[in-house]
């Protein structure tokens, strides 16, 4: 037995190492399999982006122009490369046609007035392929001004024109009026006194060269009257096209009071009639008629509109993302507010005047760009009370007023400062709160960074968290909260608002307390008639009439950006492979 | 007396080698699971780097200028840019930090690089896509 039971250990171990040499190896296999796997995953998602970046570029190029159809080639930071196939059986671009054309998935496949991309990805041994349809997107308006006509522009009475370069930033930019008319008219550009004042940061201009052209005596116009000056592009957005080709667009449902718009685009036929808010939720409203809204319009979005355009009291639209547009009107638009600074005054004068030299002191601090001097028991402490407390006063003399659109308008306004639920942006609902670490009021200026907007308890936040601020983001706080108080106008504080920019075929006519806080341009294209908006005084298509205490601040931001002359390319349908 | 002597000697050769596979399996199974942590690690950041390019294009625009938005700092975002999970997060009790860069590219209107690393421990992953915003 001893005899066979030799070496037996020997055999044993060598079985074992075996078993154990497979076990290493399989475990090794399986690592370097698992690397492989990854490394495989991370090209892809490389050449995945490659791709995509192709397609970017692709659109970017063809919104410059639209003929271009020439394979782009590159190559990313990380060694991934794109082509933008235009090739035989490849990129179709059919933007310039009216029929559809054949492309890589068969006769007829590419769309009319679309263009039909094949880009490639590629990273390592991966190579990704994606199929895009892209089409003209939103057109650009070209807005070097302030205020563009193709026709005379009219002013009456106190009129304030200025410019900022975007709502986030104060700083002063030129706001030039330009009227394209050549025809010499006396007066084809004017301010009538009408006992009030005019003040333009900016120039006047018109093409016509007659020294008459203009008549702006007693304005302060800051870089002066220029007769025979070149005349500015003037876009023709094809407003009715873009409202027929949208007619399958979901249908517009208004709800009484308040109507939130969601996302996408709509459509309404016919006229819209609606008393209540109409709130933009990143949205595009096709209107095929004409349209009158009594109360506010706000969010953001974009309104196409055939017809006349009639907006009561306020209306904060900001241009959707790549829209350089607010509010494009075939017809005439008109831009009413409620005369509420005058009427707010005649019932108290007192606090109307507090209420005016307030928002007046906090808009020269915040303008210093330097907080500290106005902390620690400064204006930013003592005046919101004043706010408040005028803002209660008026109320209580509007609560005696008979029902009316103005009292309600004038009501929101006031909400706005101050209200009975405590959240109002001059309300105080936080406490004080000073000391380190995170605070409720925190929250409270983050939401403001992001939207811009008012919030409960703004001021409150500001007043105890600015210095708490990296330096970057107290700048930007500032800002924000001088621009939200010059909308609020503390010359007019029952002003009525409107954010964006306008464009009509008809002529652009606003009044009563009406600040506009973007750009207006009224081009004629012989479509539209003249009218009496105000029931006296004939405006003609082309033309922009603005009265009683209107004032214009151009928002340079709004207008176009550095690079395209044609418009915006948009994604319709992508096809991963 | 020689059939034992032969008998030790196989043992300890036997044990030698044993020991050998042994700390040779060991030491691949700890080097094994080490770089499947990092390596799901590494997806788990190659994911939040996705998160924040697939959001942005989401956005209403990019910042028109070069900025930095560091999550270690954290530079705060700008309109809602970068989007979640800047500026990091934690997953599976591993804190990722990200880093977006963004610029516009020279001479393509309205193309922007934008460049996203996550970090964590002493590894970092990148993406980057050009996008076309406005």
């Amino acid at each position: 037995m001893r005899r066979h039971t030799r070496g037996i250990a020997l055999i044993t171990t060598l079985l074992l190492l075996t078993i154990m040499t497979m076990m290493l190896s399989s475990s090794i296999i399986r690592t370097f399999g698992e690397s492989i796997l990854g490394r495989g995953n991370s090209s892809m998602t490389s050449a995945q982006y490659a791709a995509e970046s192709g397609l970017s570029l692709a659109m970017s190029r063809l919104a410059v122009n639209h003929a271009f159809a020439s394979n782009i080639t590159g190559t990313m930071s990380n060694g991934a490369t794109y082509l933008v196939d235009f090739g035989p059986g490849a990129s179709v671009n059919n933007l310039g046609a009216d029929t559809a054309q054949s492309g890589p998935r068969g006769p007829g496949t590419v769309a009319a007035r679309s263009a039909y991309l094949v880009v490639y990805g590629r990273h390592g041994e991966r190579v990704r392929r994606i199929e895009a349809v892209v089409k003209e997107g939103l057109p650009r308006l070209p807005l070097r001004s302030a205020i563009l006509a193709s026709g005379n522009i009219t002013l009456v009475g106190d009129v304030q024109i200025g410019g900022v370069t975007s709502l986030e930033d104060a700083t002063p930019v030129s706001a030039d009026l330009v009227s394209n008319s050549a025809s010499n008219q006396a007066g084809q550009i004017q301010w009538i006194a009408s006992g009030g004042s005019a003040n333009i940061d900016g120039s006047i201009r018109t093409v016509s060269t007659s020294g008459s052209s203009i008549q702006a005596t007693g304005a302060n116009v800051s870089q002066g009257l220029k007769p025979g000056s070149n005349s500015q592009e003037m876009p023709h957005p094809d407003i009715l096209g873009r409202i027929s080709s949208h007619s399958s667009a979901t249908a517009l449902v208004t709800t009484p009071g308040l109507t939130v718009v969601s996302s996408g685009d709509h459509y309404h036929s016919g006229n819209l009639n609606y008393n209540g808010d109409l709130e933009l939720d990143q949205s595009n409203l096709y209107v095929n008629g004409s349209v009158n809204v009594t109360g506010s319009i706000k969010g953001t979005g974009s309104l196409f509109v055939a017809g006349n355009t009639t907006l009561h009291g306020d209306a904060a639209m900001q241009a959707a993302a790549g829209q350089q547009v607010s509010l494009l009107s075939h017809g005439s638009v008109s831009l009413q507010g409620y005369d509420g600074s005058e009427y707010m005054a005649s019932l108290d004068p007192a606090a109307t005047t507090v209420l005016q030299t307030s928002l007046s002191l906090l808009q020269t601090g915040l303008a210093s760009g330097d907080p500290s001097p106005y902390f620690n028991n400064g204006i930013y402490d003592t005046v919101p009370a004043d706010i408040r407390a005028s803002v209660t006063s008026l109320r209580s003399a509007l609560a005696a007023e008979p029902a009316s659109p103005r009292k309600d308008f004038l009501n929101k306004r006031l909400d706005l400062l101050s209200n009975s639920s405590n959240s109002g942006m001059f309300d105080w609902p936080l406490g004080g709160d000073s000391g380190p670490g995170v605070k409720p009021q925190d929250a409270v200026l983050d939401a403001f960074l992001a939207d811009g907007k008012s919030h409960g308890g703004l001021f409150d936040a500001f007043n105890d968290r600015l210095c708490q601020r990296p330096a970057s983001e107290k700048v930007a706080i500032m800002n924000r909260m001088n621009q939200m108080l010059g909308g609020l106008n503390y010359k007019s504080p029952g002003s009525a608002v409107f954010v964006g920019q306008v464009y009509t075929n008809g002529f652009v006519y606003a009044e009563n307390d009406m600040n506009i806080l973007g750009s207006l341009q009224a081009m004629d294209d012989s479509s539209q008639l003249p009218s009496m908006p105000d029931g006296t005084t004939t405006v003609r298509p082309g033309e922009l009439y603005l009265k009683k205490r209107t004032s214009v601040t151009f928002v340079q931001s709004q207008s176009e950006a550095v690079g395209s002359t044609v418009g915006t390319m948009a994604l319709k349908m992508i096809i991963q492979e | 007396m020689k059939q034992r002597g032969l008998t030790l000697l196989e043992v300890l050769i036997s044990l030698g080698l044993v020991a050998i596979a042994l700390i040779a399996i060991v030491t691949v199974f700890l080097t094994g699971l080490r770089s499947t942590r990092v390596k799901e690690q590494t997806a788990v950041a190659t994911d939040l780097c996705r998160q924040v390019l697939e959001r942005s294009k989401g956005l209403g625009g990019l910042p028109t200028s070069t900025m930095i938005f560091d999550g270690s700092v954290p530079t705060a975002a700008v309109g809602g840019f970068p989007p979640g999970p800047y500026p990091g997060t934690q997953v599976d009790g591993q804190q990722y930090v990200l880093r977006v860069d963004v610029k516009p590219k020279a001479g393509e209107p309205d193309v922007y690089i934008v460049h996203v690393s996550a970090r964590w421990s002493v590894h970092r992953v990148d993406a980057e896509s050009l996008m076309y915003a406005i």
